[in-house]
């Protein structure tokens, strides 16, 4: 598998931050996120940013305190970071969350980024500012998976790197007439009223072309389902990845929080979470994804011994097709790109990009080539803000 | 040959990137005043990801490599500020480590 640029230096280290006033002569000055900041990055988000999911001003001012200082993971030396103007305004302001991870049986730190905004008064060198800070911290490894276009630029043009592998997505049709028609019906109202006129018969050719068999038809996998929580999850899976170079810790105890907080997330429906066992009763591996009505189903996590990967996705899609949904859709792991493959699933470079970034070669390699597990419950995808 | 004879002048500096950034960032706005020292950051002429090509422009039209600790505001500022970081790059004694060589291909 061709591997993206791996391990690039910074090309400077800008020096810790400082709470004293910038002296390099740049205007404003970055420093640590504080608590009391919280109100005026709300209402910097909320300048910034279209999409909310949390309406309210007091929803989203209490998720930033649950996120950014009731996690698990608290590190002093990782805070996130905010850019002050000259004038002592928070017009900046990147949000780091600290990972703990295994990299060949070692702990190593993660810092992910997220939230990245600049008040567009402020715009031109503070969100490079941000991140060039951000990159050169004390982290191993620094991720950021929700990604859009200017983000991934900047993120490069500081010495970051890209997973193209993790920024592609699989989609894997349930209900194929229903699915592709939904597809092409986004981009127009003429389109979606076509759409929703034609429902029903689509409803009926899905239908159909289950009872006439072919790779339609979705037959019970061997094996059995059962609901999965925290700790299982912890306990098994070291034993599921085995080797596996790179992996988080979940034997921490932060799983039941994270996993809270992943099913706060309701754009795209109700976290379902099951764990996969195979004819002998054996647990095979788990997966965790979102599903709301007949729409497409979006994976947060898929866990699996190697030999196990085609019955956990069988068990998956089975789940999904007999929850109504269309399609079931997720990022691409390169570990399981073969599997996935395999099951009929599409490829496709849309969406948000995963940004990745280490000093140590090793680490970047160790992602880029499938030998990390590395989901989306790792990222930063699972918040909602 | 000696560098302080062959770089530009900081007048053709300063009117080759006014043209890139007119070119480029202004050209839905053909009527935007842009003084030599009027700022071009966080007034909307260019953002974040302008800057990025913006470095790209100088180091490819005045032929020099601009390190990340130079790409700020004191430098990149105004028009005026960029045609006084990239002259005295250009004209700067010593080494010369701050060109970069062109590129043969």
């Amino acid at each position: 598998m061709p591997c993206e640029r791996l391990g690039r230096e910074p090309t400077t280290a800008p020096g810790r931050l400082s709470e004293a006033p910038a002296t390099d002569g740049e205007p404003g000055r970055l420093r640590s996120f504080r608590r009391e900041d919280i109100p005026e990055v709300v209402a910097l988000r909320q300048q910034v940013f279209q999409f909310s999911e949390r309406e309210r001003t007091e929803r989203l001012v209490a998720y930033l305190e649950r996120i950014f200082y009731d996690h698990p993971w608290t590190q002093d030396d990782l805070p996130s970071l905010v850019y002050e103007d000259e004038r002592g305004r928070v017009s900046g302001f990147l949000g780091v969350i600290p990972r703990p991870l295994l990299f060949q049986g070692a702990p190593i730190r993660a810092a992910v980024a997220t939230q990245l905004m600049v008040a567009p008064e402020s715009r031109g060198l503070v969100g490079r500012r941000l991140f060039r800070a951000f990159l050169t911290g004390p982290q191993d490894l620094s991720l950021s998976d929700t990604a859009n276009e200017p983000a991934r630029l900047l993120w490069e043009s500081v010495g970051g790197s890209v997973s193209v592998t993790h920024s592609l997505s699989w989609t894997r049709a349930l209900r194929p007439c229903r699915h592709y028609a939904s597809r092409a019906s986004s981009g127009g109202a003429v389109r979606r009223l076509a759409w929703l006129t034609a429902r029903p018969l689509l409803v009926v050719a899905d239908a159909l072309a289950t009872r006439l068999g072919g790779s339609l038809v979705q037959h019970a996998p061997p094996g059995s389902t059962e609901p999965l929580d925290a700790a299982v999850m912890a306990a098994t899976l070291p034993r599921l990845l085995g080797p596996r170079a790179l992996r988080p810790v979940y034997e921490d105890g932060s799983l039941a929080w994270l996993l809270d907080q992943a099913a706060d997330k309701r754009q795209f429906g109700e976290l379902r979470q099951r764990l996969v066992r195979g004819p002998g009763g054996e647990v095979t591996g788990w997966f965790l994804y979102y599903r709301e009505g007949g729409g497409v189903g979006q994976v947060l996590q898929v866990a699996a011994r190697r030999s196990g990967q085609a019955l956990v996705l069988r068990h998956l899609f089975y789940d999904a097709w007999r929850g109504g949904l269309a399609a079931v859709a997720g990022r691409v792991e390169p570990a399981w790109a073969a599997e996935l493959g395999a099951q009929r699933c599409w490829f496709e470079r849309t969406g948000p990009w995963m940004l990745i970034h280490s000093r140590r070669t090793e680490i970047m390699h160790a992602i880029v080539c499938g030998a990390a597990f590395v989901s989306r419950l790792e990222g930063e995808w699972w918040l909602s803000f | 040959m000696d560098q302080q004879t062959t770089g530009p002048a900081q007048s053709e500096i300063v009117d080759r990137t006014r043209a890139y950034v007119r070119e480029n960032f202004l050209y839905m706005r053909p009527d935007w005043k842009l003084g030599d020292e009027d700022p071009l950051l966080g007034s909307g002429v260019i953002d974040s990801i302008g800057v990025i090509e913006l470095v790209e422009f100088l180091q490819d039209a005045f032929q020099l490599a601009i390190a990340e600790e130079e790409i700020t505001e004191r430098n990149l500022g105004t028009l005026g500020a960029i045609g006084r970081f990239v002259y005295q790059k250009c004209h700067a004694n010593g080494s010369g480590g701050s060109l970069r060589p062109r590129q043969v291909a």
